[in-house]
């Protein structure tokens, strides 16, 4: 039995970093999946092992990582905890906090796009996010872009969440991905970290379970 | 010997628990603030160091800490850096991730609190927030209850990031103290807590500098 069980719903959603890092590192786990219902996403195994108390140490919620029979919780959380496991947080103290960082960087940036696309739908959201990323999104990732090192890694010499996390963002989260595509070809340090990422995520990218989101 | 500056606006902002940190632990930091003026938010200092590329590696904001010369950004990167640093972090990697997932918990917390009144302002706007404090937080309030300890601090034995974390969200954050604190009351396990970390802060509470925000 593998002493990592990670726990969400089938899925990319906000589990998929953290599937990322168990892919990147080689590292078995239980990926454990509840099954979910269109439209009106009912989801009654979820709902039983909540009311259960399954998931009261993350506020009801998922994603849960189980480690060795604790459960934490919160998908960031858990990025940072599999990330200094698995030797992808970078090599002392300035580089983790620089991968830290990134990683909040992206997290605005997906902030920012939520604000944009909130309370709107149909032709108004898709006109929304459309303006979001010809318009804004290539400011954010020229900002972006200083943080990032120059080596072909986001930070240091290695492979970091803050790779797997820009590989996120550029390539597995926009629904545009031509125009975002297009974005990331004229920027060569987000170019060459992307290509980086690519290579230990390109198995589980080929092989992980097609979903909805 | 170690140095630190935290560059930020002369407020409390997303710079108060880092500050709480550095209160409690004792240690000396340079607390540089750019000043700015209400209601139109003019900050010349801020824009000249800006403009001359100062931030670049915090995408153009603050806070930046600077750690024997290497600049951290970030608000909660800032935040888990200092906790590492002086002792706020946990005894061991379980620990570091139920503190972190509490932060995360309550960053959650927040942002729902600023989806609420996104987009309104006067009256609409204070209604929303007080829908939000007498009709969410009680029931955000109660998972965040069942998912610490009973300890008297919210994972372990000695005060962390996360007790700093729930007293600002408790103490600090909203605009409409007297009905949060009433909040707190009614919840044992938070309100032992608060009751912790008070003592701690005294001190820097009573001397800090007073600001807009």
């Amino acid at each position: 039995m593998s002493i990592y069980k990670l726990q969400y719903f089938n899925g990319r959603g906000a589990a998929e970093i953290i599937r990322y890092l168990f892919a990147a590192s080689g590292q078995s786990y239980e990926d454990f999946r509840y099954n979910f219902s269109f439209p009106n996403f009912e989801k009654p195994e979820f709902d039983a092992d909540s009311a259960a108390g399954e998931f009261r140490a993350n506020m009801d919620r998922l994603p849960v990582l189980t480690y060795n029979g604790s459960k934490l919780g919160q998908t960031k959380t858990i990025e940072r905890f599999l990330a200094k496991k698995f030797d992808l947080f970078g090599a002392n103290e300035i580089e983790a906090a620089q991968i830290d960082a990134i990683t909040e960087h992206v997290r605005d940036i997906k902030q920012k796009y939520n604000d944009a696309k909130a309370n709107k739908s149909g032709d108004e959201q898709n006109a929304a996010k459309a303006a979001f990323v010809s318009e804004e999104l290539p400011k954010w990732l020229d900002k972006l872009q200083y943080s990032v090192g120059t080596d072909g890694f986001a930070v240091g010499s290695k492979l970091s969440l803050a790779d797997l996390t820009l590989f996120h963002l550029l390539r597995d989260y926009f629904d545009d991905k031509d125009a975002v595509n297009a974005l990331v070809a004229d920027r060569t340090t987000l170019l060459t970290v992307v290509r980086h990422a690519e290579e230990p995520l390109k198995h589980w990218l080929e092989t992980r379970p097609v979903t909805v989101f | 010997m170690a140095t630190y500056k935290l560059q930020y606006f002369n407020a409390k902002g997303v710079a108060e628990v880092a500050r709480y940190m550095l209160a409690v632990a004792g240690q000396t930091y340079e607390d540089v603030r750019y000043n700015f003026t209400l209601p139109n938010f003019e900050k010349p200092e801020f824009d000249a160091d800006c403009a001359a590329g100062e931030f670049r590696v915090n995408m153009d904001r603050l806070p930046i800490l600077t750690y024997n010369g290497a600049k951290i950004g970030q608000s909660k990167t800032i935040e888990r850096f200092l906790a590492k640093k002086l002792g706020f972090f946990g005894s061991n990697d379980v620990e570091e991730a139920l503190i972190d997932a509490v932060t995360e918990h309550v960053r959650d917390i927040k942002q729902k609190y600023n989806d609420a009144k996104a987009g309104k302002s006067g009256d609409e706007q204070a209604a929303a927030k007080a829908a939000f404090i007498a009709n969410d937080l009680p029931k955000w309030l109660d998972k965040l209850e069942h998912s610490l300890e009973k300890s008297g601090f919210s994972v372990g034995s000695k005060l962390s990031l996360a007790d700093f974390t729930l007293f600002h969200l408790l103490r600090e954050f909203f605009d409409d103290k007297d009905a949060v604190v009433v909040l707190v009351a009614e919840r044992p396990t938070l309100a032992a807590i608060v009751a912790n970390v008070e003592p701690a802060l005294k001190t820097w509470l009573e001397t800090r500098p007073q600001t807009a925000f």
